[in-house]
């Protein structure tokens, strides 16, 4: 167990050295960064210095190792626009965004493994083809353009809720719903897939051999074995989600990293981009580790593998 | 002596004689799986607009006239109906023709993406798949570095390194969705791998190319259009998500996302200008998601 | 006390599923009963509908299987008659059941006292300290000593044997009239499959306890049994002491099952095993023909002598064997019962093979 969890550990470092050299790599090569400093009416020498100053000069391979080392150390640069340290303006947004995407996925949880509890009692029935019926809906919808309908429906029309900003709770309802929903459809199916093997188990039938009534059969016995895979998925999905926040901080003005990142991108800011990529990777590496970890856990033959 | 019984006995063995050929039982599970009909039929609907474009559509999507801008759609304005079904955008295009346009879009980059990304993920997957040990680690990595990496993030990245345009955004997609392939493909292709033909094919000395070509990709061709349909959607999605924020394809090109991201300063006043590319969007993901998952139960049914 | 107490009563017992074809008839007018400190043991081969039998007495068959019985009932009281609530107060209460892969009926996620723990709550509300006490004395009895240290463990680190003594203690914890062991021992091995036996008959001995043991293994029936029923597609062939089966068995099918059983000294070392040609007929929709079509072998007449049939019931063609009124054999066409060359003594029988 501890050698697999060292190993785990030692791949999720190797997966994001290699994911930072990429997207190093990607934004130095293509475009001059050192024009988008100095600014359009900069003449050559201008140029030339900020060339010299953020050591553009040098071999990308360098200016890599001088990024990581620094990184290493807990300094992400400087960005270009605001001149701020990008640790202090990521630190300081991060917090809107882990609000959203933990709102989100709990949001997802909430609607998901009651439905595909419920749709995993009776198969085929109303309650399940209506859930099946959701789950397909809701994986064709485009979430930028869902969160949009919110907006007409919920802020403009009925008037119900802000539609920009994050000074209050409600504030958070439309995005998190927007971003939330989109993971409950692969999280219900999880659920009932899950829950459907579970109640043939043998031990199920034990459970009702010795005379247990059916709400203990169904919470205790069932769901905790069911649920597993699906907090598992879960912790997968928050990663994906922080991801996804950048579409819906943009439209809903929430001014998290997602937001942060779009801004960043407009104005070509790279070490704010590169700092944020990380994290994203960072979080996705630690919560597949988390997922695969409590599955070894549960699952002593994982780690002999 | 006839009985009764020995009667009954010879009309069940007439039954057996008239087993149904697989070909009647691949019709009949087609036509039970309502979600494949459904999803096929508007799929093939959707591509016919879209090939058909240039005949169906009533005007040129990129023909404009400031003096007929954001005139209303036929539920809003009975006049201007005939001319104008879904009214025209902000710089006077006709919307129905851009709507119709728009399905090229999303199709063509639904399809190449997938292409691009088929080749690779499939050719990483089984590669990985037959080969095993230490190529599969390999193989593994790679996989999991790409999902590590924030697809959106980066896409928009790469779209500001190498400028925004449609051949960027199918490349860009195309080089990141081919994870789910290679996942996919690795673990057919190692059940197969140990299938009693294909150590056959070995052990008569057929080269690996030949094996995996000849002997595996047959077996794996089904999934494979399973997991084409999952990222074709997922990849018309991601284009539009792109165009949307003003990271993919550019302007005056009618797609879908763009057409959002256009009309979205007009949503309080216009909201038809957001509620009609959004449509056309969740009907085409809607029926590729039910044609794969219809696809996937026609096929696990042969399986079994 | 009444030595022949009867505990549970069942009689013309059916269980049919609906299947794409037709339908199943899984278990077929099934009548057995056991007595209490009885050993009643139901053979037979795999998809015999011996399971379906038992999960069926139990009210847990799996919700497209239909029941129809005209009697079952569990110390005179019918159970067809209860509520499922009224029904789950009698499992692990009055009746218990024990199943036959210990490896996956203990439920992963929970400890052993947990999952032993609860019926005692469930039946007879315990304070947590008293059922404790009572599980620790059970776990012992089954032969789990020291006890207190498997209590804080899960399943996966007690090993099969264990897990079925665990099963075992779960199902002695409200001292039931009936246990159901569903092939307990099936998935063990050899010699923790004696030590299972050992502690079943001698539990059997001190609660005095009905059972119904279901099983696919002669060797088991040997050992273990008081009387034996011996089922074969879904109906019950022959049923009778355990003594009487092995020494006269009437039914071709029993035959076919005895002459698979080696016997140290009475079969030659050389000689290959004994086996029943053919398969088990399909029995999707009604039967047409003989249930044992193509299953004979002349060795079950050379092998066997024959016996003298007395019958007891014209409908269902059922005989007793050597007039014991406890050994009745049962055929499922003239055929089955010609072929078996039984000389038969008394009614209608008698003039029609004469």
């Amino acid at each position: 167990m501890i050698v697999y969890t060292i190993k785990r550990i030692f791949v999720a470092f190797l997966i994001l050295l290699v994911v930072s050299g990429l997207t190093f790599s990607l934004s130095h090569l293509s475009a001059d960064p050192a024009l988008t400093i100095a600014g359009e009416q900069a003449s050559d020498e201008d140029i030339e210095a900020v060339r010299k100053l953020y050591g553009f000069d040098k071999p990308v391979v360098e200016q890599y190792f001088n990024w990581l080392s620094s990184a290493l150390q807990g300094d992400l640069g400087k960005s270009y626009h605001y001149k701020a340290p990008v640790v202090e303006m990521i630190s300081g947004r991060i917090g809107t965004t882990m609000t959203l995407g933990f709102l989100a996925i709990l949001f997802a949880l909430v609607v998901s493994i009651p439905l595909g509890t419920i749709a995993a009692m009776r198969p085929n029935s109303i309650i399940d083809r209506f859930a099946l019926l959701l789950a397909v809906f809701g994986q064709a919808l485009p979430t930028f353009w869902f969160a949009l309908m919110m907006i007409i429906l919920f802020g403009v029309w009925l008037r119900w809720l802000p539609i920009s900003g994050n000074t209050s709770w409600a504030h958070f309802v439309m995005p998190t719903i927007a971003l939330g929903y989109y993971a409950t459809p692969a999280l219900m199916r999880l659920t009932r897939a899950g829950m459907i093997e579970v109640l043939s188990s043998d031990y199920i039938r034990t459970a009702k051999a010795k005379g247990l009534l059916p709400v203990s059969v169904l919470f205790k016995h069932a769901l905790r074995n069911a649920i597993i895979p699906v907090v598992a998925l879960a912790a997968v999905w928050f990663g994906f989600m922080l991801g996804g926040s950048i579409v819906i901080e943009t439209i809903f003005n929430l001014k998290g990293i997602g937001w942060l990142s779009y801004d960043a991108l407009l104005r070509s800011d790279l070490p704010v981009v590169q700092a944020i990529v990380l994290i994203f990777a960072s979080f996705y590496v630690i919560l597949t580790l988390f997922a695969d970890l409590l599955n070894a856990y549960l699952d002593p033959r994982i780690s002999v593998r | 002596m006839t009985t009764i019984p020995s009667l009954i006995r010879s009309q069940q063995t007439a039954e057996e004689i008239l087993e149904p050929t697989p070909m009647m039982k691949l019709r009949r599970r087609v036509f039970k799986n309502h979600s494949f009909l459904i999803g096929a039929l508007t799929l093939i609907f959707i591509i016919t607009i879209a090939v058909l474009a240039p005949f169906i559509a009533p005007h040129d999507p990129y023909d404009q006239d400031l003096s007929r801008r954001l005139i209303n759609p036929f539920w809003h304005d009975k006049k201007t109906a005939d001319l104008y079904v879904f009214g025209t955008d902000k710089v006077g295009r006709d919307y129905l023709s851009r709507v119709i346009y728009g399905a090229q879009i999303s199709l063509l980059i639904g399809f190449l993406t997938v292409l691009i990304s088929g080749v690779i993920g499939t050719a990483l997957g089984v590669i990985a798949g037959y080969f095993g040990g230490r190529v599969d680690m390999v193989v593994n990595f790679i996989i999991n570095t790409r999902l590590a990496m924030p697809v959106f993030l980066v896409a928009m990245a790469a779209v500001v390194a190498f400028g925004a345009s449609i051949h960027v955004v199918i490349m860009v997609l195309g080089l990141f969705l081919w994870d789910r392939f290679a996942v996919v493909m690795r673990s057919i292709t190692m059940q197969a791998r140990d299938l009693d033909y294909v150590s056959a094919a070995r052990a008569i000395g057929c080269s690996t190319p030949y094996i995996i070509i000849r002997e595996i990709f047959p077996n794996v061709l089904s999934s494979l259009t399973v997991v084409a349909t999952v990222e074709m959607a997922n990849a018309i999605l991601l284009e539009a998500a792109l165009s949307f924020l003003g990271f993919g394809v550019q302007a005056p090109t009618p797609s879908w996302g763009l057409m959002l991201n256009e009309g979205r300063e007009y949503m309080f006043f216009s909201p038809w200008l957001l509620a009609l590319p959004g449509t056309g969007l969740f009907l085409l993901v809607l029926a590729i998601n039910l044609f794969g998952d219809g696809l996937r139960d026609v096929t696990l049914e042969r399986e079994r | 006390m009444d030595k022949n107490e009867v505990v549970l009563e069942v009689k013309n017992l059916s269980i049919d599923i609906p299947v794409s074809q037709g339908v199943l008839h899984a278990v077929d007018k099934v009548n057995l009963h056991v007595d209490r400190g009885e050993i009643l043991c139901v053979v037979g081969e795999s998809g015999c509908g011996k399971s379906l039998t038992s999960l069926a007495i139990m009210g847990l068959l799996p919700k497209n299987a239909q029941r129809s019985a005209e009697m079952l009932e569990l110390k005179q009281e019918d159970l067809q008659k209860l509520t499922e609530r009224q029904l789950s107060d009698i499992r692990g209460n009055r009746m218990a059941m024990i199943f036959q892969e210990p490896m996956t009926s203990l439920n992963p996620s929970f400890t052993i006292e947990n999952q032993l723990l609860e019926p005692l709550f469930r039946h007879r509300g315990l304070s947590k300290h008293d059922a404790r006490s009572l599980v620790i004395e059970m776990l012992e009895l089954v032969g789990i000593k020291p006890a207190e240290p498997r209590l804080r463990q899960y399943p996966h680190q007690l090993s099969g044997g264990l897990r079925q003594r665990v099963m075992i203690a779960m199902s002695l914890l409200c001292n039931p009239d009936l246990i159901i062991a569903d092939e307990p021992t099936t998935a063990l091995d050899v010699t923790i499959q004696a030590q299972i036996l050992e502690l079943m008959m001698g539990l059997r001995e001190k609660f005095k306890t009905g059972i119904l043991f279901i099983t696919h293994d002669m060797g088991v029936v040997a050992n273990i049994a008081d009387r034996v029923a011996v089922m074969y597609a879904g109906q019950i062939v022959e049923e009778g002491p355990v003594a009487e089966i092995f020494d006269n068995p009437a039914h071709p099918y029993t035959r076919g099952l005895m002459s698979c059983i080696p016997v140290p000294g009475k079969v030659d070392r050389d000689s290959a095993l004994g086996t029943i040609p053919g398969m088990v007929p399909s029995i999707v929709n009604e039967f047409q023909s003989c249930r044992f079509a193509g299953r004979w072998d002349e060795n079950y007449e050379e092998n066997f002598t024959p016996c003298n049939l007395t019958e007891v019931s014209t409908e269902k063609r059922s005989f007793k064997v050597n007039s014991n009124k406890n050994h009745l054999v049962h055929f499922c066409c003239d055929q089955c019962l010609d072929q078996s060359q039984h000389t038969l003594t008394e009614g209608r029988w008698l003039c029609r093979t004469q």
